[in-house]
């Protein structure tokens, strides 16, 4: 089993869900996060479902040593977060890797913590929920209600793909960076209302409260003006939420998620759910004060704030996602592409999609890598991708490459052809002036090694059956961009040192961005992931790779690596392309 | 501050409708807010069996009206607290869905009272200065000795009337008048399992050690509430209740244990 292992169980930290419902007629009470809004957040920035366990850390001092890759978000009280020691955000999705150790340091402004993980944590419920509720034995890790205790493995499985890169978010309250002076906690009047005089209910309204030592997860007794209701004792009733009720000394206790469900004192009211947010929030001595709303305020407010927290867009951090995304790219390192993507500086996939996007006009996307007299699946079907992305944000493709492909292509997309054996130099400059590009891409293409040949990845010379698109390249004025796999293609001449370590003859061409993936399909996807949140398109969302695979296939195709006509790209399965599809498109968001 | 109207009065055509013309008793229902997602019904202020039956028979029925509006909801003595999701309704009309049901069931409610007298239970207790550390100011302010205190408490067949408090926690009533004593004024911080207590008219034995403010009188062996036990408790709501003296050693033989009486006083 997989998991976070609790090193240290810190003060007091139990797993939450929203909460324990339906199950009032037995005695059960609700459970749940007292700071219900940093408990949703912190699971909206792992996407995770908004009733997924967490962690609630009251206090601090949780140290979690990860079993698993996943990722992880803390929200709550203001503290220090670190991975291996190295400083992170809080109210932000971190990752971490198995072996890497999570320490929270003691709350500096508020007092409790939530720390949810991608994909939850998988523990089983009790009544309908694993809310930890310590004094009915109910909940937690085992069901027993205890708290989070050292060795403890609190079982999570592994996450590769975090959906959104939210940047830290704006939701992060202001009184959780601020300490703030006094708190005030909105009341809406009701149960025995009546058995409070108005001059008591003034003296209630109009004075200040301390939060006494004696405050826990079942309420807050409140130390300020005795308010004396005209009756001591009523027949038990349920309690509600944030239920304000007066004991025989005066004193208000604020009851809360942990409360009785039924209860015989006198009851003002109730406090705000929101408020009650910014009360779990605060330790003794703070100051709160009361304020008097209606059920229709109260209502409002609700609503709002709901709304509010619905509304709130993933910000995607767009260099972050780069990252991710070359990262996610080249991990299987069939040919070396991992090696060697040391060479590259980081976001190159970045601003590559930037080029793209800021390309007013034509766009010329050359494809086709010659076998055996036919060509590769890999390059025309990113091609087709990348046309059809370019195509969506108002650019026009144009796809170039020898024929037979080109032929083929020619019925669907706009193409221009270019010949084997023609003077590449002259070929490449009556393009250019008949299509003025704004961007070149190349896309699996040979590149001239240096001593002006072509090469396969095998080391066999194949310039007989290769036209030149390496003068597109380096007769052109506008940027470029080239995307290979496997040291031989146009582009990698940007890292030539780098790939010294690889056993290939390496293309010499360079360019202006190079990417690199293990399928060179594969980065036209990356490509197409970040466009789509640049433009906020969700422009992977119809790619159907076997159907692009089959239209090559029924003109002749091969693959790459086995060289059959087969529905694979470098001998790999459709299917695992169009999966690493659906991967990007949540990675971007969509 | 303005005088907003808070309390809902039952539309007046229900007493009629419900029982073609013939004047009613006890058929108001006084409809309170409790919180910004709950409403608190009021039947009556007063314990009765009759009172039981028909919260019993209207929080079905409420149940029922309010289907996937409902969060939970909680009946006692003489209310049922209506939590409700106030992301999809709100107090007018879960207020107004309370009246419609709370006077089709009062005539239910009727037909079923004192139908179903609930199974017989009896819960051993140790009754001790010991186990009941407040058995010597109550019969103090009783004006009766500890052991009429003892035999009063074990005199009466005690009915379920609400299950809440804490999981497990059986609200029984009523209690002789005689041995009936105020809540504390400063409730305890701890109070251990098992313990069984007085407050006002209600008796009742706590189920898990918890912060409370009833008076005790001793500790009872029977586990109140087990999740994993079948049923999860011995008593439901609506059950009627015996008490019997035992033995310390008896006690103990039962499973019962004075380890967590810490520092009661």
């Amino acid at each position: 089993m997989s998991g976070l292992r609790v090193v240290q169980s810190g003060v007091h930290s139990l797993i939450q869900d929203e909460g324990r419902f339906g199950s009032h007629h037995i005695g059960l009470t609700v459970g749940g996060p007292l700071d219900r809004h940093s408990f949703r957040w912190a699971n909206k920035l792992c996407s995770n479902p908004i009733n997924t366990p967490v962690i609630e850390v009251t206090i601090g001092g949780l140290v979690l040593e990860s079993t698993v890759d996943t990722y992880f978000a803390v929200t709550g009280a203001l503290v220090d977060l670190s991975i291996n020691k190295v400083p992170v955000d809080c109210w932000a999705v971190n990752r971490i890797k198995s072996g890497d150790r999570i320490e929270l340091g003691y709350a500096k402004i508020g007092i409790r913590c939530y720390l949810a993980v991608a994909g939850g944590f998988d523990i089983e419920t009790t009544f309908g929920s694993c809310s930890t509720v310590t004094r009915e034995s109910v909940g937690g890790l085992a069901g027993d209600g205890s708290p989070l205790s050292n060795g403890d493995l609190i079982p999570c499985g592994e996450t590769l793909v975090h959906p959104p890169f939210f940047s830290p978010v704006q939701a992060q309250p202001h009184h959780l960076t601020t300490a703030p002076e006094s708190t005030r906690l909105r009341v809406l009047l009701g149960y025995q209302q009546d058995c409070f005089t108005e001059q008591q209910k003034k003296q209630f309204f109009h004075g200040q409260y301390r939060i006494s030592e004696r405050n826990d997860r079942m309420g807050f007794r409140l130390l300020g003006p005795e308010i004396k209701p005209s009756i001591g004792g009523i027949l038990s009733e349920g309690i509600c939420q944030g239920a304000i009720q007066v004991p025989p000394d005066g004193q208000p206790i604020v009851l809360l998620n942990d409360r009785q469900t039924i209860g015989g004192y006198p009851k003002i009211g109730s406090v705000l759910s929101l408020d009650l947010d910014k009360l779990a929030q605060l330790g003794p001595e703070s100051i709160v004060y009361f304020e008097e709303i209606s059920i229709e305020q109260a209502h409002n407010l609700r609503h709002l704030a709901e709304i509010k927290f619905q509304y709130s867009e993933a910000s995607i951090d767009l260099p972050s996602l780069s990252t991710e995304i070359e990262a996610l790219l080249v991990a299987s390192n069939p040919r070396g592409m991992k090696t060697v993507s040391s060479a590259i500086d980081s976001g190159s996939y970045l601003r590559a999609a930037q080029l793209i996007n800021q390309a007013h006009g034509t766009i010329l996307i050359g494809t086709g890598f010659p076998v055996n007299g036919s060509f590769e699946t890999d390059g025309p079907v990113g091609a087709i991708a990348l046309y059809r992305a370019i195509e969506a944000i108002g650019g026009a493709p144009v796809l170039v490459c020898e024929a037979p492909l080109c032929t083929l292509l020619s019925t669907d997309f706009n193409t221009h052809e270019i010949k084997i054996g023609e003077d590449g130099g002259k070929q490449a400059q009556e393009a250019i002036s008949e299509h003025q590009p704004a961007l070149i891409i190349s896309i699996e293409r040979p590149g001239q090694s240096s001593d002006g040949r072509y090469y396969n990845m095998r080391g066999i010379d194949i310039s007989e059956h290769c036209a030149d698109y390496d003068s597109f390249i380096s007769l052109s004025v506008c940027p470029t961009i080239a995307i290979g796999d496997g040291g031989n293609e146009i582009g990698m001449g940007n890292i030539a040192e780098a790939l010294e370590q690889l056993d290939i003859r390496a293309a010499s061409t360079g360019c202006d961005e190079l990417l690199l993936a293990d399928i060179s399909n594969w980065a036209a996807h990356g490509l197409v992931a970040l466009l789509s949140v640049i433009s906020n398109q969700d422009m992977l969302a119809d790619w159907d790779n076997k159907a692009v695979l089959q239209m090559l296939s029924e003109g002749g195709s091969v693959d790459g690596v086995t060289g059959e006509n087969t529905l694979t790209e470098d001998g790999v399965h459709s299917d695992v392309s169009q999966k690493l599809v659906g991967t990007l498109r949540k990675l971007s968001g969509f | 501050m303005g005088t907003m109207q808070r309390v809902w009065r039952p539309y007046k055509k229900f007493a009629s409708y419900c029982n073609d013309g013939r004047p009613v008793i006890n058929q108001a229902i006084t409809i309170s807010v409790a919180g910004e997602n709950a409403l608190i019904v009021y039947f009556s202020d007063k314990v009765d069996t009759q009172v039981a039956a028909r919260i019993k028979t209207c929080s079905s029925a409420i149940r029922l009206a309010l289907g996937l509006h409902l969060i939970d909801l909680i009946p006692s003595y003489g209310s049922i607290l209506v939590i409700y999701d106030s992301l999809l309704t709100d107090h007018f009309a879960v207020s107004k869905a309370i009246h419609t049901v709370a006077g089709a069931s009062s005539i239910q409610a009727s037909a079923l009272s004192a139908s179903h007298d609930g199974k017989l239970i009896t819960l051993p207790v140790y009754y001790s200065l010991e186990s009941g550390p407040d058995l010597k100011s109550l019969a103090e302010n009783a004006g009766l000795s500890i052991d009429q205190v003892i035999e009063i408490h074990q005199a009466i067949e005690y009915r379920v009337y609400a299950i809440g408090f804490a999981p497990g926690f059986a609200y029984l009533g009523e209690v002789d008048e005689r041995i009936a004593a105020p809540r504390l004024a400063t409730p305890r911080l701890k109070v251990p399992r098992g313990a069984v207590a007085i407050a006002d008219r209600q008796t009742a034995v706590y189920p898990a050690e918890s912060p409370g403010g009833w008076n005790l009188v001793g500790l009872c062996p029977t586990p109140m509430f087990d999740a994993k036990a079948d049923p999860i408790m011995p008593v439901s709501t609506g059950d009627r209740v015996v008490f019997k003296a035992i033995g310390k050693q008896e006690f103990i033989d039962l499973g019962g244990t004075l380890d967590t009486l810490g520092d009661l006083k």
